[in-house]
């Protein structure tokens, strides 16, 4: 069982790291994207996994068992290298369905203070 | 670009092969080994090993960009991973994406993608929405 109580819990990272260009053009290469002037949309789930990782730990969530269910992104302005960003994670809801367990999260995603990216993920692990 | 409402977009198919998924686990950081190694993938249920949801998906991007001229005009985009991609080591899988204009207001176009690997649909409720001049 996921603990219900992580529901609203939110972590920021409060260092900016800097994007850089080497990351986003492997990562075109990878997904046959010739224009790597910008990062791709979902170049971005890349560094924010690893938020909504630290912010389901110890919240009783089997990672064995877990798929992917959604995934969307909202994008106010693309990625490129040198921006340095700042995460925020935020989990918004913990839910069974059909004998699984899903969690959802949300990543703000900051350059300079202003909020470019959101992006919406729906863990599931399977029952 | 210029798009009308109803527009069906031209389709396309991408090849995915393990050296494929191999260089989407190294760009992405994404190492899970079910989308590597055989032995564990069917050790865990699967039928075989099977794409990152997040390279199909990403694929969609790959494919949406190059019809508008590059992804930084990509305002929204998402799906649901509806079916995997199956990846044996001896026959690359194919996936093919097409695209509807489903609206344009403001300024905006929402194209709603299909991803079909086989018969099968690979992503569910796909939609991008992007910036037209």
């Amino acid at each position: 069982m996921i603990d219900p109580t992580i529901v609203g819990k939110r972590i920021t990272n409060s260092t900016p790291f800097t994007v850089d260009q080497v990351s986003i053009t492997s990562f075109c290469r990878a997904i046959g994207e010739q224009d790597d002037s910008f990062a791709p949309p979902t170049f971005t789930f890349t560094f924010i996994i690893a938020a909504f990782e630290e912010s389901l730990q110890n919240a009783g969530v089997d990672w064995t068992r877990m798929v992917h269910g959604d995934q969307r992104f909202e994008i106010r302005e693309p990625i490129k290298a040198g921006d340095r960003l700042t995460l925020s994670s935020t989990v918004e809801s913990v839910r069974s369905a059909a004998g699984n367990e899903l969690v959802s999260v949300r990543a703000d995603i900051e350059r300079d203070g202003r909020e470019i990216i959101q992006a919406w993920s729906t863990l599931v692990v399977r029952g | 670009m210029n798009f009308t409402v109803g527009e069906v977009l031209p389709n396309r198919t991408f090849s995915i092969d393990r050296r494929a998924l191999k260089a989407y686990a190294d760009a992405s950081g994404d190492q899970n080994p079910i989308h590597q190694d055989e032995a564990f993938a069917k050790s865990v249920g699967l039928p075989n090993v099977i794409a990152h949801g997040m390279f199909t998906l990403a694929l969609g991007g790959t494919y949406i960009s190059d019809l508008i001229g590059g992804p930084s005009k990509i305002r929204k985009f998402g799906a649901r991973f509806t079916k995997p991609v199956v990846v044996p080591a001896d026959e690359p899988a194919q996936v093919e994406f097409s695209g509807t204009v489903a609206s344009i207001e403001n300024g905006i176009a929402t194209i709603e993608l299909t991803a079909l690997h086989g018969d099968q649909k690979v992503l569910g409720m796909a939609k991008a929405e992007i910036v037209i001049d």
